[in-house]
């Protein structure tokens, strides 16, 4: 117990001064934004992935899309419309909060591997639509002349602010997905992951509960998009196109997404239902699913009558 | 809830029907609404129409490639695009150095995919049989190695194949004649369309036939339903496997093949046919032929007919109605048209 917190006090003494030193004149500008800054904002959109996949059984390959219509109405409202930063910033997070929304409506039933693919398809078809509708963005994109003051302006030759401020998003952004992991809503994400038909019979609207959670997704994912912004001062279709999605991907993977593949792909066969301490030993033990443990099986989990 | 849900998939289910009778009466309105004659709308619906089917026809022999792996083996295969990338580029470069008449070129390319499709899978895919999500993000990775590769190997630049002399230039239709004036003469359609129509029919048929009537075909259907039960009673799944998944890669390279003579082949396009089989095979079902023919259907009529019946200012916004599409059919059937959860 005590040599635990040791370690993790260790472990977060090392962040702590891994994240504040570089900016002391440590790391040259170069690296502190296009290492550090970049980190963190396409951290935040890999921590929306990880949300989905880790609480909902969600695998997202939209996640790029979502913060792109966060980055493109942000951009198209202050370089089009003329609108100040600040409003163009929450109404493009509005809009992607709303995207996501209606994007969960309309995945609520579909589940693993045809969510996967529904969520990839949303997300080449944003890129087209970005892509050919000139009156948004067309080929070439939106250029900013500079990002709000606080964020230090012309973030390219200025960009000490701009890292603090990912750096401060990404801590609050952590925080935020600790407490709503702990929340009733995220307890019942949970169990709608672990077991829907369950959930169904105790009387939780499982559908809204996974559409709600892919809304949240999206509002994670648009603080990225924004970040993007503000670090390129730019945005383009190639921002969101298939291989960003796949960074974006593999930076979950990396980070720990395969920890819950077992619970999303056994759920996605439907045929078994594995407790979560079956599904769990299965992945460490890389047993195949349906072999070995997970004898348990219940009706498959179609829409519950 | 059941009754809640019940009539929103029946508003769902109705505003998607109300949006297709609207979109087809609109079509037919500017099709017909200038009368039958030579200077009305029906020659450029036929030529609009024939494209589409073309579109079609392509998109069903990727398709149903990517639609047979995942019916048998559960296999999502995020490389299809690439493989049918592959296949354009090969059909090219046999080609480009002259080794074989074009006809040969289209039989090698189809046969180098499959026997690459077949190679990636037992390297990759066969060890992790069943791990769905691990095997979506292998393919997804190997997609994007390939698509470098290419790029690296075949540049940037857009790409064509050259048709076969005797299929070069326009078929004569021999109706909707004008005389007169430059544009004198029937109306046309090129004759390599009709190639890529008549070799989505024979993909078809040859599917059908192979599924219904042979042995082979027998062991898919069966795999379809329950894998674990084909394998216990005896049949070798491994080896029907990766038939499967050389058939499949292999409709894939045929597609692209004969896509290159009339579309480009260029970067890009890998991702954009992996957008075009996911589509297809969402609103058709995972693992369904004729979900995948209908869902082909569905969607080369909507690119063709979008751009062209559009009202000017809002063709551009035409790739949005292949998300709507999406969207009525899961509103409605959330695994596709034909499909089953499973």
């Amino acid at each position: 117990m005590t040599v635990a917190w040791i370690n993790r006090g260790l472990a977060a003494a090392i962040l702590v001064f891994l994240v504040l030193v570089p900016p002391l004149h440590v790391l040259s500008e170069f690296n502190l934004s296009q290492v550090g800054t970049r980190s963190l904002w396409l951290g935040i959109a890999a921590a929306s992935v990880v949300f989905l996949a880790a609480n909902g059984g969600m695998v997202s390959l939209g996640q790029a899309a979502i913060y792109g219509v966060a980055g493109f109405t942000y951009a198209d409202l202050v370089v089009k419309v003329g609108w100040g930063h600040w409003p163009a910033i929450f109404a493009g997070m509005g809009t992607a909060i709303a995207f996501g929304l209606a994007v969960g409506l309309v995945a609520r039933r579909t589940t693993g591997i045809y969510f996967l693919m529904l969520t990839l398809a949303v997300g080449v078809i944003v890129y087209y639509f970005y892509l050919q509708v000139e009156q948004v963005s067309g080929q070439t994109g939106l250029h900013l002349d500079r990002a709000p003051a606080l964020v230090g302006g012309d973030t390219i030759s200025h960009p000490t602010r701009l890292y603090y401020a990912a750096l401060i998003l990404s801590a609050l952004v952590y925080v935020f997905i600790r407490y709503l992991v702990r929340t009733p809503f995220g307890i019942a994400l949970q169990g709608i992951r672990d077991d829907p038909v369950r959930m169904a019979s105790l009387g939780y609207n499982v559908e809204l509960h996974r559409a709600v959670a892919f809304a949240v997704g999206a509002a994670i994912a648009s603080i990225a998009g924004i970040l993007s912004v503000f670090f390129n001062l730019q945005i383009s279709p190639s921002s969101i196109d298939i291989n960003q999605t796949i960074i974006v991907l593999a930076i979950a993977v990396v980070g720990g997404l395969t920890r819950l593949r077992s619970s999303s792909s056994t759920r996605s066969r439907g045929r078994h239902t594995c407790p979560e301490s079956c599904s769990g030993r299965s992945a460490r033990s890389g047993t195949r699913p349906g072999s070995g443990c997970c004898s348990c099986s219940s009706s498959s989990p179609r829409r519950a009558g | 809830m059941t009754w809640r849900v019940r009539i929103a998939d029946s508003a769902g289910a109705a505003a998607g029907l109300l949006v297709l009778a609207f979109a087809l009466a609109w079509v037919g309105y500017k099709a017909f609404g200038a009368g039958f004659g030579v200077n009305g709308g029906v020659p450029d619906w036929i030529r609009v129409t024939l494209s589409g089917l073309t579109l079609a026809g392509l998109y069903f022999v990727i398709a149903s490639g990517f639609t047979l792996i995942f019916g048998l083996m559960r296999v999502v295969n995020m490389a299809h695009g690439s493989l049918y990338l592959l296949g354009a580029y090969a059909a090219f470069e046999f080609q480009q150095h002259q080794f074989v008449s074009w006809g040969w070129g289209v039989v090698l390319s189809t046969l180098l995919v499959g026997f690459f499709g077949a190679v990636m899978h037992q390297l990759f895919l066969r060890w992790n049989q069943g791990q769905e999500l691990r095997q979506a993000l292998i393919t997804i990775a190997l997609a994007f190695i390939f698509g470098d590769q290419m790029l690296a190997y075949f540049g940037g630049a857009q790409h064509y194949v050259r048709p076969p002399d005797a299929l070069e230039g326009n078929a004569d239709l021999g109706i909707f004649c004008n005389t007169g004036g430059i544009f004198a003469g029937c109306l046309t359609f090129p004759w390599f369309r009709f190639v890529a129509i008549g070799a989505a029919v024979v993909v078809a048929l040859g599917l059908v036939v192979v599924l219904k009537k042979t042995r082979f075909g027998m062991i898919v259907r069966g795999g379809v339903d329950d894998g674990a039960m084909v394998s216990a009673l005896g049949v070798n799944i491994q080896a029907a496997n990766a038939l499967a998944f050389f058939i499949g890669s292999a409709l894939a390279g045929l597609g692209g093949a004969l896509a290159g003579v009339f579309l480009v082949i260029a970067p890009g396009e890998d991702a954009d046919f992996l957008l075009k089989a996911l589509v297809v095979v969402i609103v058709g079902g995972m693992g369904s032929l004729g979900g995948a023919a209908l869902g082909a259907l569905a969607l080369g009529m909507i690119e063709t007919w979008a751009p062209q019946y559009l009202p000017g200012a809002w063709s551009n916004y035409s790739i949005l109605l292949t998300f709507l599409l999406l969207v009525f059919v899961l509103s409605v059937r959330p695994f596709g048209l034909f499909g089953r959860a499973t």
